[in-house]
């Protein structure tokens, strides 16, 4: 029997279009269920409303069951307490000032005697390896502490069912890979059912039981991953880019398959007949995606192996990917410095470690330049280093050749260098998406065509047309996230400083980034952006330097970089080095793997 | 400097509220000038222990003498009662001894109440607060945790946004003055927006952890507990305080300054027993914190030499220390 | 090949040869997609809490009771005595108002509202850390009072002076402070519900700067005279307002251009989220 599900459950706002039509859902005991949708699509709604209490009021029909019986008004807060919830924002789920408090907090809503307090705290603690940081401030704490202490904090209280509404979406990559593991722990050792919302599938859909596609509020496709993969990648293609990578190389091979063949198209059945091996399973991590690769491709030759060389083994689309390359170095090379930082050393107090030391970097006009690193190593602080927030200590910036120390405090931001802070919230200072916009505008001075025509086109080509009346904060993160850079964009800026530009951004969000990032290049604008995003870097970036230490180190072109990374690398350059040393983004590695195969 | 582990702020909050309430009050109400001085002694020496001279100087230099010579010189300039006449002002009020006198006094209590509380803001940390406010009012106690954890993250966000405003051109340090108010105001206006949408989310977690979901009244966990130590703590503090406290409802601990100076042991009334148990008794009060201070410090002296003997008196002890 | 991308980087910065010409093709959308963000403002009274009769007898005995209980007594006792029985008053006044907040079981988001008005109303303490007796605090209680009634205000007011405290420093001036700004919050919601001050922003600043001369002024000065002198008369509490006066005033003119400043756009955002979120 299904521990929870949905029988015609529609919902509306009140005065408000219908956001769910007949969700008939359906998640059993024990198992792990992703859901998925492009923003907008009605997932939190959804999830909120299958907690008794979180659920707004509006107009509701159908039912929802709990172990097969419809949630009622007297059943609805024991099934409450059977479900736990974790949402978006790490910081804004934190009630309690201290780190064993927030733990307790839920007990003590049940009014446990403290040494039962006491028993399960310590226990829960220990489990998700808070010892550590028990006795902490919040305040202290990581994103990622801060979202682990939120999903413990609501496992205390050993919910049934647990649901998560996109919770790594403000994380960096590395605290979101524990949280999924973490996640996957739960779900594996403790049998807990878990219902997650998320747009980034890398990661979590190896261990998902059953994939849920929610597509404009109808519930399309309730299947195991296996299953659904080639369903989504079929009827929804839009969304396709946001499954793993080994499974998007797996199906464009297929597709490439079938259109060679002259079979009916669109069978399931044709989707992988390439290999000897056709009924295996769409690979869905980077090993399998590994071992499918080398099962259809002939065996890749010794000196392919872990060093990269420019001796490329896929022959046609080695050539052309140096090809490009060279072109985007010839290019580059000629261009005067944009940002030239030489020596620059920097600390927050005399007490307190450097956090730049003797940090060289130079980035030509013209070019999109990704600096990626752990997180804390002080790419925040480089940036706001070169933006001119801080002030280094030793050493020197210059900006297109001038000195930063130079310009008048009110004239480096204006029409020259736009900076996109981390956080895009700091942005909103208006009531609404477009009157935050026409905020950076003058009161006067400018036409009101061209103010808006610049608006309008900007929320077009960012895909922001359908929020521009709302309220900033009522927006999805990667809402948020493009239009903080829209409106740093409507400064005009020569020199653009992005701060993790990608969080929260679902993949077609982040493709329309890289398109109006390499339309401002075309112009001669240059792009500096720091991530912990792996992937986005390999497809926007020209050159990547790897921040460490201080310092940047081993920057080169991002061809090169990549395949020359063994750990900090993209997942399409993992699964496929051995065969294409030099394809790093996974257009590159299908490109190659159909050319072999056209072979 | 082993400023960071004092015994008595590692006690029960319930420990440090009782010892602060009743040394605080027996040196703001009872004016006898033995308790006032051993109480500013005792504060003395104990700001010094947890803050440091160099705090507590500066304190005394900055704050409390100019207070205490302001409270002192002001008194006689409104009382003018008492039978000791010095001399006649202007306006034809008197000055007398017993206002000098009783302003000394009462600028005594100042120095004494501000020195206290450099001990009070030392020892009582914010999750003790909680604490001793939740246990009869849970839910003001919770406000308070709610606050500590919001005031961080707030002043992180409006950093934060005057930086991303900057970014936008809105520069408050070059700005006209106009400018900057307004330039002020959004930054404001956009940070209580930010702040009362935080607030939402925060009530919907606590919401989906069950807050107000059950008819029992809510339990408040702490991590401080009632062991042996504390209880034995807790009643020194009680029996002391009961013994001054009866020493001064018996007349031992005498002090009127108006209109005549009867000071019991000093001037007006001889000194008699109570007068030396009640000094006594608030002597040892005042001293808890420091006298478990220095117990326990002689206590791990005693620990860390009987480890020392242990090593040396066989050569497979030294093998394990130098392993560890 | 063009993309949307192109279009918009053109027209930000205008075309490659050409200078930049307004496009035609977005001028009859502009009407559609860009309204005047202004909405009109909505001003709500609080809505009536559920709470006992007897509840609000209780407090506004309290409140009038509190003054003859002091004058009484340092007429008929020695200063002392006053100090301790104007300190159990204080007292026994701040618990009462906790002890009736907590019996109402507030909602979880007036909780957290409350939460962040007094984490507000500190932080902005901080912010003009500098500058003393600057700070926004009274404001932020006036505006609590306004929006969210007497007791919530009572209780925003008292903890935030709490709160500020434990980050300031405590001091002998804790529970008077407690009282101080409670009464404020407390005054402010009464008489807004009285009629007697509306939400707007000249009544609220006239309010704010006698608030805090008759409210705060008054409760701090006669606790200094309680504590520190010994003769309690009219005239030497007109010495203790006199030379207090100057702080006060910059206490008081600060409230009074933070309320200016700050009132609409907060009570509107109050509004707002009431009207939202269904508080109080």
């Amino acid at each position: 029997m299904a521990l929870i599900s949905t029988r015609d459950f529609s919902f509306a706002f009140p005065g408000a279009e219908p956001i769910l039509h007949n969700v008939n859902l359906s998640i059993d005991e024990g198992g792990f269920a992703v859901l998925l949708g492009p923003n907008g699509s009605g997932k939190t709604t959804l999830l909120q409303q299958l907690h008794p209490v979180l659920a707004a009021a509006g107009e509701r029909s159908g039912d929802i069951l709990w172990r097969g019986e419809s949630v009622s008004r007297e059943t609805s807060s024991e099934v409450a307490r059977n479900i736990g919830f974790v949402m978006q924002r790490p910081e804004s789920q934190v009630v309690t000032d201290k780190v064993w408090h927030e733990l307790a907090f839920g007990l003590e809503n049940q009014g446990m005697s403290s040494d039962r307090i006491r028993q399960k705290v310590a226990e829960i603690a220990t489990y998700f390896g808070i010892e550590g940081w028990f006795d902490k401030d919040v305040s202290e704490l990581s994103g990622g502490q801060r979202q682990i202490l939120n999903l413990a904090s609501v496992m205390v209280l050993d919910p049934t069912l647990l649901i998560l509404d996109e919770p790594t979406a403000q994380l960096d990559p590395i605290s979101a890979d524990n949280f999924i593991l973490m996640l996957h722990r739960l779900n594996y050792e403790l049998g807990v059912t878990i219902l997650a919302a998320e747009h980034e599938l890398q990661k979590i859909l190896p261990n998902a039981t059953q994939v849920l596609l929610l597509s404009e509020g109808e519930l399309a496709l309730s299947a195991p991953p296996q299953q659904a993969i080639p369903e989504i990648m079929e009827r929804y293609p839009e969304l396709a880019p946001a499954l793993p990578v080994s499974a998007q190389i797996y199906a464009a091979a297929a597709h490439n398959g079938v259109s060679g063949s002259s079979d009916v198209p669109g069978e399931n059945a044709t989707l992988s007949p390439l290999s000897p091996s056709a009924q295996s399973a769409v690979p869905l991590t980077v090993g399998e995606g590994k071992r499918w690769l080398n099962s259809v491709l002939p065996a890749a030759e010794p000196a392919g192996g872990m060093a990269p060389s420019p001796v490329v083994s896929g022959a046609n689309s080695g050539r052309d990917m140096d090809g490009d390359i060279a072109a985007a170095t010839d290019i580059t090379g000629k261009e005067p410095a944009a940002i030239r930082a030489q020596e620059v050393w920097f600390r927050y107090d005399k007490g307190s470690p450097d956090l730049l030391q003797g940090l060289n970097l130079t980035v030509r006009k013209g070019e999109i330049f990704a600096l990626v690193g752990a997180n804390g190593s002080g790419k925040s602080t480089f940036v706001s280093v070169l933006s001119g927030v801080q002030r280094p200590y030793r050493g020197r910036i210059e900006l297109a050749g001038t000195p930063l120390k130079k310009f008048a405090p009110g004239a480096l931001y204006r029409n020259f260098l736009g900076v996109l802070p981390q956080d895009p919230q700091t942005l909103f200072v208006q009531k609404t998406v477009v009157g935050d916009l026409e905020d950076v505008f003058p009161k006067r001075g400018v036409q009101r065509d061209e103010m808006s025509s610049a608006i309008l086109s900007g929320a077009e080509s960012l895909g922001l047309m359908e929020v521009l009346e709302r309220h900033p904060y009522d927006l999805s993160g990667g809402e948020q996230q493009l239009t903080a850079l829209l409106k740093v964009l409507l400064l005009k800026p020569q020199i653009l400083l992005l701060d993790e530009p990608t969080k929260g951004m679902d993949e077609a969000a982040k493709s329309r980034v890289i398109a109006v990032l390499k339309a401002l290049q075309k112009r001669g604008v240059t792009v500096l952006f720091v991530t912990h995003d792996v992937e986005f870097a390999a497809q926007c970036a020209d050159r990547a330097g790897m921040f460490f230490h201080g310092d940047v180190v081993s920057e080169d072109r991002v061809g090169p970089f990549f395949s020359r990374n063994n750990f900090y690398t993209t997942s399409a350059s993992r699964i496929a080095r051995d065969h294409f040393p030099m394809a790093i983004t996974k257009d590159e590695v299908i490109q190659c793997v159909r050319k072999q195969m056209t072979l | 400097m082993t400023r960071s582990r004092d015994s008595f702020s590692m006690s029960h909050p319930l420990v440090n509220f009782a010892f602060f309430v009743a040394v605080l009050g027996m040196s703001m109400f009872c004016l006898h000038p033995l308790i006032l001085g051993i109480s500013l002694v005792s504060a003395i020496v104990y700001g010094v222990v947890l803050r440091g001279w160099r705090h507590m100087a500066k304190l005394l230099g900055v704050f409390i003498v100019p207070g205490v010579i302001v409270v002192a010189i002001l008194n006689p300039a409104f009382n003018h009662n008492g039978v000791t006449l010095l001399f006649t002002m202007n306006d034809g009020n008197s000055v007398t001894l017993e206002a000098i006198v009783y302003g000394v006094v009462l600028a005594a209590t100042l120095a004494v109440t501000t020195c206290w509380f450099v001990c009070v803001n030392a020892v009582l940390t914010r999750d003790k607060f909680v604490y001793v406010v939740g246990r009869p009012f849970p839910t003001a106690s919770l406000i308070l945790s709610m606050s500590f954890r919001f005031i961080p993250l707030f002043l992180r966000q409006f950093h934060l946004t005057t930086v991303s405003q900057k970014y936008l051109g809105r520069d408050m340090s070059s700005a006209r003055w106009w400018q900057k108010i307004k330039i002020a105001l959004s930054v404001t206006s956009s940070m209580f927006t930010w702040s009362m949408e935080n607030a939402i989310h925060v009530s919907d977690s606590m919401q989906a952890r069950g807050y107000g979901q059950y008819h029992r009244r809510r339990s408040s966990y702490s991590p401080y507990r009632w062991d042996r130590r504390n209880v034995v703590l807790l009643l020194c503090v009680v029996v002391l305080t009961a013994v001054s406290l009866t020493a001064s409802l018996e007349g031992g601990l005498a002090a009127q300054y108006d209109p005549v100076i009867v000071v019991s042991g000093i001037s007006g009334a001889s000194a008699n027993l109570w007068t030396w148990i009640g000094a006594g008794a608030f002597a040892l009060l005042a001293n808890i914190p420091l006298a478990i201070r220095c117990t326990d410090a002689a206590q791990w002296r005693r620990y860390e030499r009987s480890l020392n003997v242990g090593g040396s008196q066989t050569s497979t002890g030294r093998i394990e220390s130098a392993w560890r | 090949m063009r993309s949307q991308a192109d279009d918009f980087v053109e027209s930000l910065y205008g075309k490659e040869s050409e200078p930049a010409s307004a496009p035609t093709a977005h001028v009859d959308t502009e009407k559609k997609t860009l309204p005047d963000p202004s909405a009109p403002l909505v001003w709500c009274a609080p809505v009536a809490k559920h709470r006992g009769k007897w509840q609000a007898g209780v407090e506004i005995a309290l409140i009038v009771a509190l003054f003859p209980i002091i004058i009484f007594g340092e007429m008929m006792l020695g200063a002392r005595t006053t100090l301790a029985l104007s300190v159990a008053v204080v007292a026994c006044a701040v618990v009462l108002f906790m002890f009736l907040f907590d019996t109402r079981h507030p909602s979880p988001r007036e909780l957290v509202v409350i939460a962040t008005l007094v984490a507000l109303a500190v932080a902005g303490r901080s912010m003009f850390f500098m500058l003393p007796q600057f700070k926004p605090m009274a404001a932020l209680i006036i505006i609590a009072g306004v929006s969210l009634g007497q007791e919530t205000g009572f209780i925003v007011g008292s903890l935030s002076a709490l709160v500020s405290n434990m980050f300031f420093g405590q001091g002998p001036w804790t529970p008077w402070q407690m009282l101080a700004f409670g009464l404020i919050g407390f005054v402010a919601g009464a008489l807004h519900q009285a009629h007697l001050v509306s939400a707007k922003r000249i009544p609220l600043s006239i309010f704010g700067f006698l608030s805090i001369f008759l409210i705060y002024g008054l409760i701090m000065n006669s606790a200094s005279l309680l504590m520190y002198s010994s003769e309690i008369t009219p005239a030497a509490l007109a010495m203790f307002y006199i030379s207090g006066a100057p702080m006060d005033l910059v206490h008081a003119l600060s409230t009074v251009l933070f309320l200016f400043v700050l009132a609409r756009p907060f009570l509107e955002k109050m509004e707002r989220l009431k009207v939202k979120y269904g508080l109080v």
